[in-house]
Order: structure tokens, then C-alpha cells, then sequence
């Protein structure tokens, strides 16, 4: 698995808006979910090393949620939800109907699951809006749920991918507005291709040179 | 073995078996049951895949109580295949 780090502007231009239409289904599916009003930004689109990954969602040493899906069949590659660990119990506390309560110490069983049900939803939404606009069939592993300091998830992402090893990342941030939640609630989204033939493979389906 | 009304699957990514195989299974044990299935993954090969291997209806998450309701009922007459 190599990827070596070249995109032209125009190419740049397209993954970002292939970018902004996924995250765009994710968001609405996420409003839905939720009732809230659902804000995303202008989709991040760069080459990373694992080691410079998560940087906008927590410090290293920070406790997060990882809501993770391996993407197979045509393109490969991983779709990532991050949020801190307490403003994923704020939003497990939203989802479960109990905005009022007080944001659990440690998450439970039950707002676990309901945060592995919407990051499944939302993996999902986005897949489903990429696979629409490739004309191709992408399959989502099993979801899977972690809570660690950012630190391990970028120690683990060096470990299966190695240091420098160069990765196309899709970077959106999503804010819920409407609630008055302190300092507000956001976790980020990351769309990573790790080998050149996904990323040609997504260019050409697109019409641009791979 | 008990008749059942309705059988609604909400897994079609699993560790071991996948949906469609499932839904295959399914269909040999009970050849008259009436499968919905409920997912995220709502791509049109994925649920052309689905409706092939027995499924009577698809509802993609996220969905309304109604959606869900109405798809239900639907399934609930709709002609085995």
C-alpha cells in the first residue's frame, strides 16, 4: 500500500465536492436522527500521514470516541468518526431522548450502541451518496466502537500503516446547532484512501485522469 | 415450527453470513416468509441484491415511525416471489 502524494486543482476541486455531497447525505441523516439542525463544513481534502490525523478533534493525550467503518468492494478504505469522549455522551444523551440529563462519567451499554447505530447511519448515508456518484458498489465492514486517548488511534493507524505512509484524507467537521451545549457539539468525520489504485479508481469514475 | 407474520432484518453486514445469505437461508427454511429489511446501506446494488434474495421490502435508515409503518404493511400483502 503506497500513495504518493499528487492531486491537481481540479482534481482536488472534484474530491471535494464528491466530498460535500457524502457528507452532505451524513448530515441529513444525522438531522433526522437527532431533530437538530445539522451544520458541515467545507470538506478538508489532503495527504496525511497517520501521525497528523484526529489533530482537530483533541489534544494527543485526549479521551475520544472512534466510530470506525472499513470500506471494501470497489474502493478501499476507512470512513472514522471522532468525538470527544464527553461530547459523545452529550450525543449519545441526545439520541437517547435526554438532552436535559447530565453528561454520563463513562458511556454504558445503551449509549454505546446508540452511538455505533449513527455512526453505522452515517458511514452509511455517505457510502451510499459515493456509490451514487461513482456507479459503483462500496461494502462496509461490521461498525466498530472505541473510546482511547487520540494518542493510541494514531499509534494504531502507524502500526497498520507504518509512519510515513501517505494517505488521502477527507476531513469534514459536523456542528449541531440549536442546543445550548456547552462550548458546543462537533465531531469530525474522515473519509482515508490508502493505496493509489482506490484513488485513481475514484478520479476515473469521475471522469478525471487518474 | 410457528408461523411467523413478519421477519424484519436489520443486518446486512455481518461478521459471518452476509444479509443476502441470510435472507437466502431464510427463504429455503420458509419459502411463504414475508422479509423486510431495515439498513443504512441503501445502495441500489446492495438492495437489488437484497430484493433478489428474498426480501419484500427495503427501508433505508434513518426512517420515520410512518415510513416504517406503511412499508410494513405493504410487505404484510405484498406477493411472495
Amino acid at each position: 500500500m503506497t500513495m504518493t502524494p499528487r492531486l491537481g486543482p481540479v482534481q482536488q476541486d472534484a474530491l471535494r465536492e464528491m466530498a460535500n455531497i457524502g457528507s452532505g447525505h451524513a448530515a441529513t441523516a444525522l438531522s433526522q436522527l437527532t431533530g437538530l439542525q445539522v451544520m458541515i463544513n467545507v470538506p478538508d481534502v489532503a495527504f496525511k500521514r497517520p501521525a497528523e490525523i484526529g489533530a482537530t478533534v483533541a489534544e494527543r493525550d485526549e479521551r475520544v470516541v472512534r466510530l470506525a467503518m472499513r470500506m471494501l468492494g470497489d474502493l478501499t478504505g476507512d470512513t472514522v468518526f471522532l468525538m470527544q469522549e464527553r461530547k459523545a455522551g452529550q450525543f449519545a444523551n441526545l439520541l437517547l431522548g435526554r438532552a436535559d440529563e447530565e453528561v454520563p462519567d463513562e458511556l454504558d451499554e445503551m449509549e454505546l450502541s446508540s452511538l455505533l447505530e449513527t455512526g453505522n447511519i452515517m458511514a452509511a448515508s455517505f457510502m451510499n451518496a459515493l456509490s451514487d456518484c461513482m456507479g459503483k458498489t462500496l461494502l462496509p465492514s461490521v461498525p466498530s466502537i472505541a473510546i482511547s486517548p487520540l494518542s493510541e488511534i494514531v499509534t494504531s493507524w502507524v502500526g497498520e500503516m507504518g509512519a510515513d505512509q501517505s494517505l488521502l484524507v477527507v476531513e469534514t467537521s459536523f456542528t449541531f446547532g440549536g442546543m445550548h451545549l456547552d462550548g458546543g457539539l462537533r465531531g469530525v468525520f474522515l473519509f482515508m484512501l490508502e493505496d493509489e489504485d482506490g484513488l485513481n479508481e475514484l478520479l476515473r469514475s469521475i471522469g478525471l485522469p487518474a | 415450527m410457528p408461523k411467523r407474520g413478519l421477519i424484519c432484518d436489520d443486518a446486512m453486514i455481518m461478521p459471518v453470513i452476509s444479509g443476502p445469505d441470510t435472507l437466502r437461508q431464510v427463504r429455503g427454511i420458509d419459502a411463504e416468509a414475508r422479509i423486510l429489511v431495515c439498513s443504512a446501506m441503501g445502495q441500489e446494488g446492495l438492495v437489488k441484491e437484497a430484493m433478489e434474495a428474498g426480501a419484500l421490502g427495503f427501508v433505508v435508515k434513518p426512517f420515520t415511525p410512518d415510513n416504517l409503518a406503511s412499508e410494513v404493511d405493504r410487505v404484510a400483502v405484498a406477493a411472495l416471489p
